[in-house]
């Protein structure tokens, strides 16, 4: 796999142009964009100055507001003449996301607008409230040696409504799941769920943990490895297949594996001779900038590694050796 | 009823109520253990099975190697007809084990037996059972651990010991096991 000097070199000798290309149509479509904004601020400045300054009648201010509100529509429309072609965020994507999956391997395809299927997500047992929302992007599908992998960003939420105080409803989202979803083919053959998550709760309180796990059909297995109870609670539907999954070789990697994000939750799930690895970002990934200038190496880096890291869960986890009966 | 009689039959409801729930989780514990070590026998058993096939697939190739299959397949006869103590499976399954191990360690001797198709499935399927093997020892040395922490710790050891809790034995790694961890890693 590439390493991060590899990445500098070819940021240097591609990246960085294309970049700069890039950055060109960013302030283009920013001075479009700003010119809307300034528009709007001063057309809101000048009303409020009119109204304090002459207090004329209600009929005039109503009229300025109008006389506005047209400006701005015709000023609006030529911005998105000016700038529906530009397509900023796409470009940025199908062009650079896009070559730094393709410089981490040639044999992954990305697809920007796309995302892991809801019955993917599902199939993972690793949330299992309900979903009323499911967006996601940035695509990646493909296989690594022989294990087929796919992963994108996610931002799964539910709602939940409720009559406040003047008694009108309020409809709350709450995040089920925000991050990088990662599916592949699992090394082993089983049958059945096993369910790691992250453990905040250290070595003890067992029986918490168990009645953490009431509402699912796994119970609460506890392992051998002491760090790996330490990093996460295992839930199986049978706890011989779940050591059968987690050999203590396995364990050492995911342990190894999580330590790659200290500041993120990490949930993984075995299920149907499957794995699915849920990592959980607080951000947006991917994105382009829009304030600032696009050409930043440590940018780039962060985003190669990000993808990089996801990767590499196959050979991390070890998932081409197959010793195993599945072929 | 005056209050210390009150008090005293508390206790001992109390009492009652903590000796029926030790108790309770002492012989859940120990179902445990065993049902764990039943399902080491069902993987022992297939192993069982194997050995016949492994046997026949190699002994073309492996003229020298004649003695360790005879014993082999002698242990696996007295395995199957064995219907005596745990202890006495366990020791003779390690020793199949070994033998197995030092086949496969063999076989590197031999490029011909190696490449074969025959040879390749019937490894997988060795390499399949042993995990699995050792997915089961582990859950029966976790489930014995349980109980026997729970039969050696103040006050349920107290319990213990009035029903006659025994401790049991753990598993130690075979030699192979051992080995192949250390590959793996």
């Amino acid at each position: 796999m590439r390493s991060t000097e590899a990445f500098k070199a070819f940021y240097e000798s591609e990246l960085k142009k294309e970049l700069i290309a890039l950055d060109e149509v960013r302030k283009r479509y920013m001075k479009f964009n700003s010119l809307f904004l300034l528009g709007f601020f001063l057309a809101v400045a000048i009303v409020v100055w009119v109204k304090y300054q002459f207090q004329p009648r209600a009929e005039i201010i109503i009229g300025l507001v109008l006389a506005f509100a047209v400006a701005l529509i015709i000023v609006g429309v030529y911005v998105y003449k000016e700038t529906k072609d530009l397509n900023y965020k796409q470009d940025f994507k199908n062009r650079i996301i896009k070559s730094i999956v393709h410089f981490i391997s040639e044999d992954l395809m990305y697809k920007a607008n796309q995302k892991i299927s809801p019955s993917n997500f599902k199939k993972s047992r690793l949330f299992l409230s309900s979903i009323d929302r499911y967006r996601g992007d940035d695509y990646v599908a493909g296989k690594i040696d022989q294990t087929a992998i796919q992963f994108s960003e996610l931002h799964v939420q539910y709602k939940t409504t409720s009559n406040n105080s003047k008694g009108q409803r309020q409809t709350r989202w709450h995040t089920v799941f925000k991050g990088l979803f990662f599916q592949a083919d699992f090394n082993k053959d089983f049958e059945g769920s096993t369910v790691l998550l992250p453990n905040y709760l250290g070595k003890k309180f067992t029986f918490f943990k168990k009645i953490a796990g009431a509402t699912r059909k796994e119970k609460y297995v506890k392992l051998e490895d002491t760090t790996f109870n330490e990093n996460f609670n295992c839930y199986s539907t049978d706890d011989i297949k779940a050591r059968y999954i987690l050999s203590p070789a396995l364990m050492q990697r995911i342990n190894s594996f999580k330590d790659n994000y200290p500041k993120n939750p990490v949930s993984i799930s075995f299920v149907d001779g499957a794995i699915y690895v849920a990592i959980s970002y607080s951000k947006d990934l991917f994105e382009p900038t829009y304030f600032s200038s696009l050409v930043k190496r440590n940018m780039m880096l962060s985003y190669f590694e990000d993808i990089k890291l996801v990767v590499d869960i196959v050979e991390e986890l070890n998932l081409n050796t197959r010793i195993w009966s599945k072929e | 009823m005056n209050t210390s009689l009150i008090i005293i039959l508390a206790a001992l409801g109390i009492l009652l109520i903590w000796t029926l729930s030790v108790y309770n989780s002492l012989v859940n514990l120990r179902n445990m253990a065993k049902n764990a070590f039943a399902n080491i026998d069902v993987m022992l058993k297939k192993r069982y099975d194997l050995i016949p096939n492994l046997v026949n697939t190699v002994k073309g190739y492996m003229k020298h190697e004649k003695e360790t299959f005879e014993q082999l397949t002698k242990l696996r006869q007295q395995a199957i007809q064995l219907e005596t103590s745990d202890d006495a499976k366990v020791d003779l399954n390690n020793q199949i084990s070994e033998l197995m191990g030092n086949i496969m360690v063999s076989v590197e001797a031999y490029p011909d037996l190696k490449a074969s198709d025959n040879f390749l499935h019937l490894q997988r399927t060795i390499a399949e059972i042993e995990e699995q093997l050792s997915a089961s020892r582990r859950s029966y040395n976790m489930a014995v651990t349980e109980l026997n922490t729970k039969t050696e710790t103040i006050p349920s050891n107290l319990i213990a010991n009035l029903f006659k809790f025994k401790r049991k034995p753990l598993f130690q790694a075979t030699a192979t096991e051992r080995k192949r961890v250390e590959v793996e890693i």
